[in-house]
């Protein structure tokens, strides 16, 4: 919560000092003068020295008018402004005391710099040691020095990160909160819905500020459904890490896992991850292989070599079997590699079509949107899809039947088509696969086949005395077999292992999603949102709305703009409101947001409304009593603080403020800066 | 408006809209003909899908956003069936791409929409675009704003298409002429 006490706002002219203040109480304070007294410049001034003037525009420029900038008539005559400051002091719900400052002339103090004393009392504020912060400068609502992270926690918000839409989140600005809580003359009472500014490129950010305001944990579900779906994106990456790891220490020795999953499971689902090996007949599991070659290993004669002549017709017959399984190895690498090339065409013609696909899902997407935009500017065919001279159907003329599939009934089909693709894709992926393990594998015993025929020919060509090479070498192979079918099941457990791991945290974390929903709101959010409605709607009928049925004007829960039968009511001109109407609708608004954010112990409003010049004449009087009656009864007594600045002739205001608590600012003399000492 | 008739001892049925001539898109009631020989056939005209990019509101965006990209807001007939027919597809764009670039020099580049003369009838029809006497097309104040509300950087819409004709900058005829004829052809 934050309160106003005082605002000072200083000039120092070529030949004056002038200062004017104003005190401001809890509950309803009213500011009565003409429209030439200055009421906006007291009121902007209160903008400009919290540095939240962004909340207009991105311009730079002090939103002050000539008498703060330029040049003003004191009691010595006229001046030309050499120096010009607004101090603002601030109470918090503790009860602690901030008084900042912040020129908006000078020739020693820029603009961005405001000076600040902080206190637990008011009298303590004058002793107090000032700390100069930044604002309106890169880091001013997260760095220490920035004056709007020290406002921020001076009224005690946590300022959320939003989404912008260059994917990267950013905090919720004060620019994009003051908007709820200040309604300026001069464009904030056009339009039903409160002015946001859009240039700081964050989404939704009517709806992220609403939000925030009345404590929605919306932001927080989602942020927390993403987490958990960030988590997943991590575990699934692991999880490819860890499947690739199996894979290429199997491949590593021309050997193959059995299928993993492409993306995490469950534990239950978890399936032993099994290596298989290439041998004449197919595939056998590597454990088994491994005992066989241990077998043989052991078969083979301890430390004694045969010599080469004792084993020439043995040599013989099993250089004509290499040779001849040379042959078949040869013909069945070459089988593989066709079939590479056969389904890698398959795959880059479907990787295609769904590029493609793609690409039609997202025009239609854009269609959608077109036809939102045909009724905004005014062109019917982007909605409608009517010949605008003779009314026909445009797009059934490209089609053999004439009559043409929906824009959604398209992109459904083409979703369809999607996922068969994505399935034809997945499936080809994993033939190629394993006919890239053939390949590699065939290659691999035809390199070891290649070498054994090398090795028979040169102990047949070679003295008969010597020890057979081919005995030696096949000892050899043997063994390193046995190794590497050790370390590629050692390393196969571990991934299994860590997999077992993968899938568990997985099964925890689609429980928490469970659990979490797929609403975007929470049951106390839901009240909250109802509580705002009701206030909204009983303030519609007190104040006499009169251009749709009150009833059937509602707040949407998901832009939080006033709708009626599902349609936002942005524009008064497109639904037809009166301008009455749209300042009933307005004052209903601002008011039911600031009495059901002061009910709820979650919310974030700033406990304080300023209406400048709230388009009084538009209305009708007893609609205007109404306002008045709700603003100093309802509204305030949720401990707010509203400031009404009004041009109204003071013995009107008079009578249509009787029996309302209110403080009466004092407006002496014709102008503001008139009253200056 | 439903329409009726015989063959043979058969009735054929159309259903509004529906043309009972062709077979393409035509469903047939799931009436067992062997247990009911004389029972009618019944034809009905179901809806076929249409690209997105064939639809007339698709079409008439992107054309009005290639007419914005143009200097002037204003472009030959050629130019039109250049930029339309680029932002059909990526292929079609990296072509385009290349020839802009002279990666291609010394080909002209050549290509037709053949959806395009429809597009901007009914743009002319529809009041966003103007035909000038020298044949140019032109944005007319509606059309204007469509596009500028179709490029407005705070919407997602035709993304792919704007940054594509961005990456172009702003179009000359006689600029486009000097990037992709081979002869000042265009």
């Amino acid at each position: 919560m934050m309160q106003l006490s005082d605002v000072r706002l200083e000039v120092a002219t070529t030949v004056d000092r002038l200062s004017v203040s104003a005190t401001f109480n809890s509950e309803l304070n009213i500011i009565n003068a003409p429209n030439t007294w200055g009421k906006s410049t007291l009121l902007q001034g209160i903008v400009f020295a919290l540095g939240i003037e962004g909340m207009f525009s991105a311009s730079r420029q002090a939103p002050l008018g000539e008498a703060m900038m330029r040049v003003v008539d004191g009691p010595r005559g006229r001046g030309a402004i050499v120096e010009s400051s607004v101090t603002l002091t601030l109470r918090n719900e503790r009860g602690s005391f901030m008084r900042c400052r912040r020129f908006a002339k000078s020739l020693d103090v820029a603009q961005t710099l405001v000076q600040t004393w902080s206190s637990e009392s008011l009298d303590g504020l004058g002793s107090a040691e000032q700390v100069d912060t930044i604002v309106r400068e890169t880091g001013s609502a997260v760095r220490k020095a920035g004056f709007h992270k020290v406002l921020a926690d001076f009224v005690g918000w946590q300022l959320p990160t939003v989404p912008t839409f260059a994917g990267t989140e950013v905090p919720l600005y004060l620019e994009l909160l003051f908007p709820l809580f200040y309604i300026e003359q001069k464009f904030g009472w056009s339009g039903v819905a409160p002015r946001v500014p859009t240039y700081l490129r964050i989404r939704d950010p009517l709806r992220r500020s609403v939000e925030y305001v009345l404590g929605l944990s919306t932001l927080d579900r989602i942020k927390q459904r993403n987490a958990l779906r960030e988590e997943l994106q991590v575990l699934s990456g692991q999880w490819a890490a860890q499947r690739g790891r199996a894979r290429e220490v199997a491949a590593a020795f021309g050997w193959t896992i059995s299928t993993i999953p492409d993306s995490p499971t469950g534990f239950a689902q978890r399936r032993a991850v099994r290596v298989f090996v290439h041998n004449n007949d197919g595939f056998s599991e590597l454990f088994e292989a491994q005992q066989q070659w241990a077998a043989e290993l052991d078969a083979l004669p301890e430390g004694q070599v045969t010599a080469a002549a004792d084993r020439t017709a043995v040599s013989r017959q099993e250089l004509e079997d290499a040779e001849r399984e040379l042959r078949r190895l040869g013909a069945s690498a070459r089988a593989a590699h066709e079939s590479i090339s056969l389904v890698q065409a398959d795959l880059d013609a479907v990787s295609s079509r769904l590029s493609t696909i793609e690409s039609d899902m997202r025009r239609f997407r854009d269609i959608r949107r077109l036809r939102a935009l045909g009724s905004t500017v005014d062109v019917p065919l982007l909605s409608t899809n009517l010949c605008p001279t003779c009314e026909q159907e445009l797009d059934g003329r490209h089609v053999a039947t004439g009559e043409v599939l929906s824009v959604e009934g398209s992109s459904a089909l083409a979703d369809e088509e999607r996922t068969t693709l994505l399935e034809l894709r997945s499936s080809l992926e994993s033939r190629i696969e394993v006919f890239r393990v053939n390949a590699v594998a065939a290659s691999r015993d035809l390199t070891e086949w290649r070498e054994r025929i090398r090795l028979l020919r040169d102990e047949l060509a070679g003295p008969s005395a010597a020890p057979s090479y081919v005995e030696v070498a096949s000892r050899l192979a043997l063994q390193r077999k046995v190794d590497n079918a050790e370390h590629v099941l050692a390393t196969v457990e571990t991934v299994a292992e860590e997999l077992d791991r993968i899938a568990r945290r997985v099964d925890d974390l689609r429980a928490r999603l469970a659990a979490l929903g797929d609403e975007e709101q929470s049951a106390e959010d839901r009240a909250t949102i109802q509580d705002f409605r009701d206030r909204f709607r009983d303030q519609l009928l007190a104040y006499g709305l009169s251009s749709l049925p009150p009833s059937e004007v509602t707040i949407d829960e998901l832009s939080f703009l006033p709708a009626n039968d599902g349609v936002e009511l942005a524009f008064d001109v497109a639904t037809g409101m009166s301008a009455s109407d749209t300042i009933r609708t307005k004052w209903a608004y601002y008011t039911a947001l600031l009495e059901a954010s002061m009910r709820s112990p979650r919310a974030h409003h700033a406990g304080l409304l300023i209406l400048d010049e709230p388009r009084q004449q538009e209305t009708a009087r007893e609609s205007l009593a109404a306002f008045l009656h709700r603003l100093g009864g309802e509204s305030a007594s949720v401990d707010s603080q509203i400031i009404y600045a009004t041009s109204e002739q003071p013995a009107i205001l008079a009578q249509l403020v009787r029996g309302i608590s209110h403080t009466l600012v004092p407006t002496p003399g014709l102008h503001l800066l008139s009253a200056m000492t | 408006m439903s329409d009726s008739g015989h063959f043979g001892e058969e009735s054929i049925e159309v259903r509004p809209g529906g043309y009972p001539s062709r077979s393409v898109g035509a469903e047939f009631s799931q009436v067992d003909r062997l247990q009911s020989p004389g029972s009618p056939i019944v034809a009905q005209a179901v809806p076929l899908p249409l690209a997105a990019r064939h639809r007339i509101s698709w079409r008439i965006a992107t054309l009005t956003l290639c007419l914005l990209q143009c200097r002037g807001n204003s472009a030959t007939v050629m130019q039109l069936h250049i930029l339309t027919w680029a932002i059909q597809s990526s292929a079609n764009f990296d072509t385009l791409r290349r020839h802009w670039l002279g990666v291609l020099s010394g080909a002209a580049l050549r290509v037709w929409n053949s959806d395009l003369d429809d597009s901007i009838r009914v743009a002319v029809a529809t009041g966003l675009v103007v035909q000038s006497v020298n044949g140019r097309q032109s944005l007319t104040a509606t059309g204007l704003q469509l596009a500028q509300a179709l490029a407005d950087p705070d919407n997602e819409n035709f993304l792919p298409e704007r940054e594509q004709l961005r990456e172009l900058g702003r179009i000359s005829t006689a600029g486009m002429m000097r990037r992709l004829s081979r002869q000042g052809e265009l």
